[in-house]
C-alpha cells in the first residue's frame, strides 16, 4: 500500500502524492493523507523512514519534489509564510540559541512572530511546560528534558493551531517522557492539533489518535492504534518457562503455533481465556506447579513486523 | 501570552526591520553579558597595540614612527575580527540547526543574519572607540573629530563586508573551527597584500590588489589617520566595500546553506 487517502470535512492538513528524493534516496514516496482537526497524529517508523523529512516540508523547511500539501486550507508553496505563523513547530535537536536565558529565547522569539510579550505573559508560558524554575538559565544548565520542555514553549509562542513535534521524547527518561505527554495531552484539550513523529510504540500508541505507519518513504498504514492492531497485528502470545507437555496442546484449534525458546515455550493464540484455561487444567491434572506465566497482546510493533518484516529497532 | 496584543497590522505590513533589530539587540545583550569574551574581544587589538606602544614610550622615534604606521593596520584587524567571529558562529548555529529554529518564524534567514551582522558591527565600532580613544590620548595621532568619525564609518563599512566575508564562509563550512581557519587563512594574504607597499609588489599584483576589500579599507583608514582626510577617489573604496558586503549576502542567502548541517 503505497498511499492511505482519507476525506475528512474537518482535515486541517492535507497531503497528496507527496514526494521527495535526495540524490538517488528516495525519502518520502508518494504521500497522501489528511490530519484531522484537534486530534493527535503520530508518525510512526525507524530512523531515516521519512518521518522527518515529511515534516520538513510541511514545515516549509524543505520544498517538495512533487505533490500538495495545505495546511488549514493554504497551500503550502504559495502561503509558506502565513502558514508559518499559525503553526509551532519543535525540531528533532532542540535548537537553542547558546547565549540567551530561557526567558530571553521566549522573549525573542515571541517578537519574531509579531508579539510583545510582557513578563508575566513568559513565566506564564513557563509555567505550563513546568520550567519556572530554570527562567534564567541559559540552555547549558538545561537538562535533556529541560532543554525540550523550553523548544515545547518555544513552539507555543505564536498560539499555534497545528503543533509538529518531531521526535519529542527522544533520549529523555521515562519520568521526563511522561511529563511531555501530559502536556501534549492539555494541548490537544486547548484544541490544538498535533502532529508528531516517533519510533516508540508506546509513545504511539498512548497518545495518538491515529497513527501512520512509514517505512521507507511510504506510508503502508494509517489507523488508530487499535484498528492497526486488531487488523494487522496477528495472535496474542502465551508464553510459559515450565516443562510442559506440549503433546496435549498440539492438538487444540485455537493454538496456531508453539515454539520453545531456551526454558520458555510460546503459544501464538487465537483466543486467549480458552488456551489459558486448557494451560492450567492441564497443569492441575498433571500436578506441574505454573510458576511464570505471560501474555502478550499484539502491538504495534507486531503491525510493524507484519506490513515490513523487520522490527522497527532493524 | 493570552493577553498579549499581537501585533496583525505589524505583521501584515511584511515589517521585518523591527525583528531584525530586537534580534540584533537580544544578541548584543547576550555577548555584553559574556564578560570574558566581550573582554578578549575588545581588548585584543588594544593588546596589540599596547606591545607595539610600550617601546614607544622610550622616547625612541623609530618605535613611534612604526607605531603611528601600524595603527591602521591594527584598526583593519579590528575590523576584520567581526568576520571571524560571524564565521564561527554562524558555523556553530548551522551545526545546531539554529537557522532551522529561526528559519521556522516569518522573519526571512537574511533579515535575521543581518541582525547578527549588525551585532558584530556594533561590537567592532565599540573596539574601534576604544582604540581611537588610545590612539588620541596616549599615542597622541592628531586626529579631528570629524576624522574619528570618518574612521568609524570606514570601520563600518570594512567590517560589514568581512561580516559578510565570514557568513559566506559559514555557509560552506560544516565545523566552526574549520570555519576559522578558513577565514584566517584567506585573509592573512589580503591583509599583507593591502599592507605591502605596491613599489615592492610585482605588476602582475599590483593590478588586482587596488580591488581587494582589505586594500580598499586601508586605502580609507589610513589616509584619515595619515592625513585627517578621506582619500581623493574615496568613492571607489567606500562603494567597492559595500558592493563586496553585497555580493558576499547574495552568495549566502538563496542557497538555504545555513539550514543545513552539511
Amino acid at each position: 500500500m503505497n498511499t492511505v487517502i482519507e476525506q475528512s470535512s474537518s482535515a486541517v492538513i492535507k497531503v497528496e502524492h507527496l514526494s521527495k528524493t535526495f540524490g538517488k534516496i528516495s525519502a518520502v514516496d508518494d504521500l497522501s493523507f489528511e490530519v484531522r482537526q484537534g486530534e493527535i497524529f503520530g508518525f510512526l517508523g525507524p530512523n531515516g523512514a521519512g518521518k522527518t523529512t515529511t515534516l520538513s516540508i510541511m514545515e516549509g523547511l524543505l520544498r517538495a519534489d512533487r505533490g500538495q500539501i495545505y495546511i488549514l486550507g493554504m497551500d503550502i508553496k504559495r502561503q509558506v509564510k502565513e502558514i508559518k505563523r499559525r503553526i509551532g513547530v519543535q525540531l528533532q535537536s532542540t535548537s537553542l540559541l547558546p547565549d540567551l536565558t530561557v526567558f530571553e529565547q521566549i522573549k525573542l522569539f515571541a517578537q519574531l512572530y509579531g508579539f510583545q510579550p510582557d513578563g508575566d505573559e513568559i513565566l506564564s508560558l513557563l509555567e505550563q511546560v513546568g520550567l519556572t524554575e530554570k527562567t534564567y538559565a541559559v540552555p547549558g544548565n538545561l537538562s535533556g528534558g529541560q532543554r525540550q520542555r523550553l523548544s515545547l514553549a518555544i513552539a507555543l509562542i505564536n498560539h499555534p493551531e497545528i503543533i509538529f513535534l518531531d521526535e519529542p521524547t527522544t533520549g529523555l527518561d521515562p519520568q521526563s517522557r511522561r511529563n511531555l505527554w501530559d502536556i501534549v495531552r492539555e494541548l490537544q484539550n486547548q484544541g490544538k492539533t498535533i502532529v508528531l513523529t516517533t519510533h516508540y510504540m508506546d509513545e504511539a500508541e498512548t497518545l495518538c489518535d491515529r497513527v501512520g505507519i512509514i517505512d521507507r518513504g511510504k506510508l503502508i498504514a494509517l489507523d488508530t492504534p487499535n484498528a492497526l492492531v486488531n487488523s494487522l497485528a496477528g495472535l496474542s502470545t502465551i508464553t510459559i518457562t515450565e516443562n510442559f507437555p506440549l503433546v496435549d496442546l498440539e492438538t487444540l484449534p485455537e493454538i496456531k503455533t508453539i515454539q520453545r525458546i531456551g526454558s520458555q515455550i510460546h503459544f501464538q493464540t487465537e483466543n486467549i481465556t480458552k488456551s489459558v484455561r486448557t494451560i492450567l487444567d492441564i497443569a492441575e491434572q498433571q500436578n506441574i506447579l505454573i510458576n511464570d506465566l505471560y501474555i502478550k497482546q499484539p502491538n504495534l510493533e507486531d503491525v510493524f513486523l507484519n506490513l515490513t518484516g523487520h522490527t522497527i529497532r532493524n | 501570552m493570552n493577553n498579549s496584543k499581537i501585533t496583525f497590522e505589524f505583521i501584515q505590513s511584511n515589517n521585518t526591520i523591527g525583528p531584525a533589530f530586537q534580534f540584533s539587540f537580544a544578541m548584543l545583550k547576550a555577548s555584553i553579558r559574556n564578560l570574558k569574551a566581550l573582554a578578549i574581544s575588545l581588548g585584543m587589538p588594544l593588546f596589540m597595540l599596547f606591545t607595539i606602544w610600550a617601546p614607544a614610550m622610550t622616547g625612541d622615534e623609530e618605535s613611534v614612527e612604526l607605531m603611528q604606521l601600524l595603527f591602521p593596520a591594527i584598526i583593519l584587524l579590528s575590523a576584520i575580527m567581526p568576520g571571524l567571529t560571524q564565521a564561527t558562529r554562524l558555523t556553530r548555529w548551522k551545526e545546531q540547526q539554529i537557522f532551522k529554529r529561526l528559519a521556522l518564524t516569518p522573519i526571512p534567514l537574511p533579515t535575521l543574519m543581518a541582525g547578527t551582522a549588525l551585532t558584530q558591527i556594533v561590537i567592532g565600532i565599540g573596539q574601534g572607540v576604544l582604540m581611537l580613544l588610545f590612539g588620541i590620548f596616549l599615542v597622541n595621532l592628531d586626529l579631528s573629530l570629524k576624522s574619528s568619525l570618518l574612521i568609524l564609518g570606514s570601520m563600518t563599512l570594512a567590517g560589514a563586508a568581512f561580516i559578510a566575508f565570514g557568513s559566506l564562509i559559514a555557509a560552506f563550512s560544516r565545523k566552526p573551527d574549520i570555519a576559522g581557519y578558513v577565514f584566517f587563512f584567506a585573509i592573512m594574504p589580503l591583509t599583507f597584500l593591502a599592507s605591502f607597499p605596491p613599489e615592492r609588489l610585482p605588476d602582475s599584483i599590483n593590478t588586482f590588489t587596488p580591488f581587494l576589500p582589505t586594500s580598499m579599507a586601508i586605502e580609507l583608514i589610513g589616509s584619515l589617520f595619515m592625513n585627517n582626510q578621506l582619500p581623493n577617489e574615496a568613492l571607489i573604496p567606500a562603494v567597492g566595500l559595500l558592493v563586496y558586503t553585497v555580493v558576499f549576502f547574495l552568495l549566502v542567502v538563496p542557497g538555504n546553506f545555513l539550514l543545513e548541517a552539511s
